[in-house]
């Protein structure tokens, strides 16, 4: 699918918390002008924070890989942020998923407030129920040679003329 | 000065106001005027604490209505709807005589308020109530 895509971002950063809202900036910009609701580019960015903020809470190592690929024909956005992380992050994590998948999205996402309110590790895997929930985003996890990939699908709405 | 005795808070691009509610039908008010953006990495390092000095003042004072002005608040992270949900989950654990109701103000032409409130309503259905800018 990534390689039908004409409307791409692909970026690659050092994975220093003080970047993520400048990337959550440019992605932003980039969606309001591909996307006719502009709120939608709003939430997109924020998913793209919130998988962002997971990476590098997540990462053992130096490198992000943040793709962002817009693909007309099924009028979806796809986001795939990977990483590097450690055996023990890795472990977090999937734990965190497999809670996270075992629920419908918005009981999911309340759970997860719940839970994260009284968390003390701050892996909560709240963000990822957040974009679930709120964008409406098919998450998917694929983890190898310990490189962990996170693929969030959001459907969009309607597309600028000129990239009807 | 507020009757909390509480200075406004500024950390990173946050920035938190108190005042006096100058409402007529709340006489014991307090408004809490949130801004900017909370993307930090651990907003319970600085603001959840600060939070609780709030909801600790408020029961001492028996402050009855707490209003929370988010409208100019145009970014929240996951970590800060963590902060928000830990704040609450405080008042929430008191009984209804000690306690306070927390009228929150949003502005729905920002995305994460118009999407992440509701499911906060629906955690805290009988001690937050909502009103549009």
């Amino acid at each position: 699918m990534e390689k039908e895509s004409k409307i791409y971002v692909e970026l690659k950063f050092g994975p220093k918390w003080t970047y993520i809202s400048t990337v959550r900036t440019f992605v932003e910009n980039f969606m309001a002008i591909t996307l006719e609701n502009k709120k939608q580019a709003t939430s997109i960015a924020m998913a793209v924070n919130e998988l962002i903020e997971n990476a590098v809470k997540f990462s053992d190592l130096e490198g992000s890989e943040l793709n962002i690929y817009v693909t007309s024909a099924q009028k979806m956005i796809k986001v795939i942020v990977s990483n590097h992380a450690s055996q023990e992050n890795i472990a977090d994590l999937q734990s965190c998923l497999q809670e996270l998948f075992e629920n419908p999205p918005l009981d999911a996402y309340i759970k997860r407030m719940k839970d994260s309110s009284i968390a003390i590790n701050g892996k909560s895997a709240l963000g990822l129920a957040r974009i679930r929930y709120e964008c409406q985003a098919d998450i998917s996890t694929s983890i190898e040679n310990g490189i962990v990939k996170i693929t969030a699908n959001i459907p969009i709405e309607k597309w600028e003329a000129s990239h009807e | 000065m507020n009757k909390l005795h509480i200075e406004p808070l500024e950390v990173e691009k946050t920035k938190v106001v108190i005042s006096d509610l100058q409402e007529q039908e709340a006489e014991n008010g307090i408004l809490l005027v949130i801004s900017g953006e909370i993307d930090m990495r651990d907003p319970s390092e600085f603001i959840l604490p600060y939070l609780l000095r709030i909801h600790d003042e408020a029961i001492a004072q028996k402050v009855k209505i707490l209003s929370v002005d988010f409208r100019e608040l145009s970014y929240v992270n996951s970590s800060g709807i963590k902060t928000i949900i830990s704040w609450l989950m405080k008042s929430k654990s008191l009984p209804g005589d000690q306690g306070y109701k927390v009228r929150i103000v949003q502005n729905s032409d920002i995305p994460w308020q118009e999407s992440t409130f509701p499911v906060i309503q629906k955690l805290f259905p009988e001690l937050i109530t909502f009103s549009q800018d």
